[in-house]
């Protein structure tokens, strides 16, 4: 009898535990509020203890860690009463991991640096995930320290939940030495353009690599494509009007991706390699272009490949028209809901729209990104590839549409691109394809909209 | 008289049987009280872990939830309507099936037939035994990129072999063609798992009775003979162990996939647990994804079911 009574005590004291062990820390009930309201005076006391906790993209190579590393040091520098903690992880919206810390919130950094465009920072706000930032953009006049292209892509809407980083410039990246040694130069004008893949494709080389099982480099490369053949008015007008997928500028870029396929400028075999097989075979010299952002400079700074990659703006195909590399706003910081201290994300915030931060960065061969603030238009970046970048948008730049589109119309075109290069879907069901999943969209709500 | 009765109408009781009939029923609830306390640890983990899940799915499948609103709309079943016109996910769920097949193909015979041939050898059992095992305690995620590397259309070994033995006719883009993308998926499901189903096949065939054989071999039947008529009945119980879970692995299958295709190219390598994933993480559209994962559940537990039925009325 006593036995059973202390099983039943046991197994009452297990019961308990396990269930208090379950329990969200964000669900507690009262106790737990009242124990972290009675901490937070305690913790707000220690001024000299601050430690402001930063999520930054995974990265690329120690030579992109190595920078940060280098930033992280003169914010310190400057700010040396605050602690910082800088974390690499997914930031991806679309990967589920961000919302799901996020809506946990369990120890939220007090910014985030996530991949842009409208539809990822209004999945996050939408539902509260991150703050609204007017009131610091009044105060720290964020919009005078941004360029005025990178403001007007995220001002749209009254409220804005973010402050850009980094602009996107993707462009079509060339080993010198392959068109070197094939007496080919880079292209100013379609004809010139295509003279250039037929040779290479004569001599054997693989003229173009594209790692299109990873839907966002297929992106890059249709966005260019985009450009050039449907032209950046048509482009906007899809983004932000009327225009519609199946409209026949489209479907022409859609046959120039296909055309291209076929006539063996891009491998069929590019529909199975990821962006990381494709990245391998162009810098390790077996295909003489890629399309890319800018993000490949630290990589050719890891493999010293500096001197032999260069880079153009694929030529507009249209008649009296220029084109530009594509991009939009590339990275943008956000602040969670659940931060705990906004006054240290603004400290960093007001850091990364300063010139220390633009010198630091761009003052280094190896930096890969075109900073968003106006302040970095002055500076001239010590790296070549990346100087060429800013200067060719120095005009303004075309749409990755990958970046605006809502999340229907992302899924169809990452799997209809994949279809046009593997042969598997015409270009006109492909257009008709992504063209359905933007109607969805459309008919919940899904708005980009621009200053 | 009927206990409802008893209950509506009690009987006049005597004090004496009034202090039975309590001492008993206490004696009930404390020996149920025991029982419990035995029960309530798995119990309790079972019903956090796995029923609550599975029955909070079932109610997000009827809400139209993004995955992180505070509010939901209840709609019915207007998520299963949508499925059953959403020609992707029916296309998905065709992919499952044709997975499911091959999978019994490539699965049930070779492995068994392995099993027998590791069960006959007289020396080195413990090394092929382990070595064939093998790929089963590799994790899936270096399973899928070591065969991603090796049905690289250009670089993988399996191309590079035909093209070196003359068949580069027969070289393929293995993940890139239509037609052999979820064979090659498949085989490489079955490279993965087969050492577990070959475990439990060498289990089995412990178990078989020697002086069967024995009493074949007098008989003058051949190895082939024994095999259809004394291994395979005798694996019978085995076998169904073995289809069940091959089954079940098969409908939900879903890393080897998203390592190898992420259900591409265009779809040809969607299965229904890829797709779910991309419906609840890549379009925000939890509820409608929650409905597609019951749609399975409910396709894998009535399989299961139906086979088991089946089995034991086979029996």
């Amino acid at each position: 009898m006593r036995n059973q009574k202390v099983r039943l005590l046991m197994s009452s004291v297990f019961v308990i535990a396990l269930l208090s062990g379950c329990a969200s820390p964000s669900g507690g009930g009262s106790t737990n509020k009242a124990a972290a309201e009675t901490e937070k005076p305690v913790a707000s006391a220690k001024t000299d203890d601050r430690k402001l906790d930063l999520l930054v993209p995974n990265y690329y190579n120690d030579t992109e860690k190595k920078l940060w590393e280098k930033v992280v040091n003169k914010f310190k520098e400057l700010n040396p009463d605050i602690q910082v903690e800088l974390v690499a992880g997914e930031v991806r919206v679309e990967s589920g991991k961000l919302t799901t810390m996020l809506q946990s919130g369990v120890t939220p950094p007090d910014a985030i640096l996530i991949n842009a465009g409208p539809g990822r920072v209004k999945t996050l706000s939408d539902v509260n995930l991150i703050k609204p930032l007017n009131d610091l953009y009044t105060k720290n006049k964020w919009e005078e320290q941004l360029r005025p292209t990178a403001y007007e892509l995220i001002a749209g809407d009254d409220t804005i939940y973010e402050v850009p980083h980094s602009l996107d410039a993707i462009m079509v990246f060339y080993n010198k030495d392959i068109f070197e040694k094939h007496g080919v130069q880079a292209p100013a004008t379609q004809a010139e353009f295509m003279t250039m893949l037929e040779k290479l494709k004569a001599a054997g080389e693989s003229p173009i690599t594209v790692g299109a099982r990873n839907g966002y480099a297929i992106g890059w490369l249709f966005s260019n494509i985009m450009e050039s053949v449907a032209g950046r008015e048509e482009v906007e007008k899809l983004i932000y009007a009327d225009g519609k997928w199946n409209d026949p500028a489209f479907i022409k870029a859609a046959e120039t991706l296909k055309d291209w396929v076929d006539q063996g400028f891009i491998p069929k075999e590019a529909v199975t390699l990821t962006q990381a097989d494709s990245k391998f075979s162009f810098l390790s010299k077996k295909a003489a272009m890629e399309v890319e952002g800018t993000y490949l400079i630290s990589d050719l700074a890891d493999q010293k490949l500096e001197d032999s990659v260069a880079t153009f703006t694929m030529p507009s195909f249209i008649e009296g028209k220029t084109a530009s590399p594509t991009g939009g706003v590339g990275l943008t910081w956000v602040v969670p809901t659940k931060a705990e201290d906004e006054e240290l994300a603004e400290t960093w915030l007001n850091f990364v729209l300063s010139k220390d931060f633009s010198a630091i960065t761009l003052g280094d061969p190896t930096y890969n990104l075109i900073p968003a603030s106006s302040s970095s238009a002055t500076i001239q970046p010590a790296g070549p590839v990346l100087a060429q970048a800013i200067k060719d948008i120095e005009n303004g730049f075309g749409y990755n549409p990958t970046v605006f589109i809502g999340p229907e119309a992302k899924e169809a075109y990452y799997q209809n691109l994949q279809g046009l290069v593997g042969g598997l879907v015409t270009p006109k069901q492909a257009m008709d394809n992504i063209e359905a999943g933007a109607a969805k969209d459309r008919a919940a709500g899904y708005q980009v909209k621009k200053k | 008289m009927s206990t409802s009765n008893m209950v509506v109408n009690p009987s006049p009781v005597s004090g004496a049987n009034k202090v039975a009939y309590k001492g008993k029923s206490k004696r009930s609830f404390k020996r149920m009280l025991v029982v419990f306390s035995f029960l309530a640890p798995a119990l309790i983990l079972y019903i956090l872990f796995m029923l609550y899940p599975m029955a909070d799915a079932v109610r997000l499948s009827f809400f139209d939830w993004d995955g992180a609103a505070p509010a939901m709309n209840f709609v019915g079943g207007d998520n299963y309507t949508q499925l059953a016109q959403d020609p992707i996910f029916i296309k998905s769920l065709v992919n499952n099936f044709y997975w499911v097949l091959l999978s019994l193909l490539l699965m049930i015979l070779p492995t068994l037939a392995l099993s027998v041939l590791i069960g006959k050898l007289k020396r080195g059992k413990m090394f092929f035994r382990a070595g064939f095992y093998l790929p089963s305690v590799l994790s899936l995620a270096v399973i899928g990129v070591l065969w991603s590397k090796i049905y690289d259309p250009n670089y993988g070994a399996i191309n590079v072999f035909l093209r070196q033995v003359g068949l580069g006719a027969l070289a393929q883009n293995w993940l890139g063609e239509p037609s052999v993308v979820i064979p090659a998926l498949v085989v490489t499901s079955t490279w993965a798992f087969y050492g577990t189903y070959m475990v439990l096949f060498l289990a089995g065939l412990q178990n078989i009775d020697q002086s069967m054989y024995e009493a074949a071999d007098i008989d003058g039947a051949g190895p082939i003979r024994k095999f259809w008529n004394i291994t395979v009945p005798s694996l019978r119980n085995t076998m169904n162990v073995v289809v069940s879970m091959v089954v079940i692995h098969a409908l939900k299958g879903f890393g080897l996939v998203w390592i190898m295709t992420q259900g591409g190219p265009f779809y040809k390598s969607e299965v229904v647990a890829t797709y779910v994933y991309k419906a609840a993480f890549s379009m925000n559209k939890v509820s409608y994804a929650s409905a597609g994962s019951v749609v399975l559940g409910i396709i894998v537990i009535g399989l299961t079911i139906a086979f088991n039925y089946w089995r034991d009325k086979g029996e």
